[in-house]
């Protein structure tokens, strides 16, 4: 899945540490998340989602689509 | 807070804590929860020890006592870090519960797959060697244990990579 945290992260001038701590998981975590190789839990991506006020879908992209 | 170290680098790698992966099985001792799970474990694993210990400064007698008590030792030392590595699991994050469960499958899997071939090597060994100790090989099973944890640190470092 394709996802568009590290953009939404740098707008908000956030460190993935800042990120991490907001969303309660490790900074690991959340460069995972940012690199693709990790797809995160139903929770934290709403999670996600709703820290930056977006839906899902305008943050994850499945693979293959635009 | 989460455990697992943090840093201030806006676009930083993973870097995962190799050396207490290798080490402990765990991602570092920053958390209480970790701290928690790595104090509490060397205290029982010292507990055991130091019985072990006086059993054996007293030549382990008498003999069927000192038995029962290693046993029971053994087994409350290993069911209670057991115990507290399931404490430990609860409090990381999802990513990282999800990293050691894929570790605990493949260190399972490993066990599985070394007591296979320890089967099929038995008979064998009958033929091959003598070996005079094969009733300490049942005593032996819960240290077991100390023989997985490193084989999990391992798959444990291997899946590091992959995140």
């Amino acid at each position: 899945m394709k996802n568009c945290l590290r953009v939404l992260r740098a707008e908000r001038n956030l460190s993935q540490g800042d990120l991490a701590d907001k969303l309660d998981v490790s900074r690991q975590t959340v460069n995972a998340i940012e690199t693709g190789r990790y797809d995160p839990s139903l929770p934290l991506a709403f999670k996600i989602a709703a820290l930056f006020d977006r839906t899902i879908e305008d943050v994850f992209t499945p693979n293959g689509r635009k | 807070m989460n455990p697992i170290h943090q840093s201030s680098s806006a676009n930083a790698e993973a870097k995962w804590p190799t050396r207490s992966m290798l080490l402990w099985g765990t991602f570092g001792t920053k958390s209480h929860a970790e701290r928690r799970y790595i104090v509490r474990s060397c205290i029982a694993a010292g507990a055991g020890l130091a019985i072990l210990l006086f059993a054996a400064a007293m030549h382990f007698r008498p003999r069927p006592i000192m038995v029962r008590i290693l046993m029971l030792a053994t087994g409350s030392v290993l069911t209670y870090m057991a115990w507290e590595f399931r404490r430990y699991l609860y409090q990381l994050d999802e990513l990282a519960r999800r990293m050691q469960m894929e570790a605990i499958t493949y260190t399972y899997l490993t066990g599985f797959v070394i007591a296979a071939w320890l089967g099929v090597l038995w008979p064998f060994s009958h033929f091959l060697v003598h070996w005079p100790y094969k009733p300490m090989v049942l005593f032996m099973i819960p240290f077991l244990y100390f023989v997985l944890e490193p084989i999990r640190a391992g798959w444990l470092y291997y899946l590091s990579r992959r995140y």
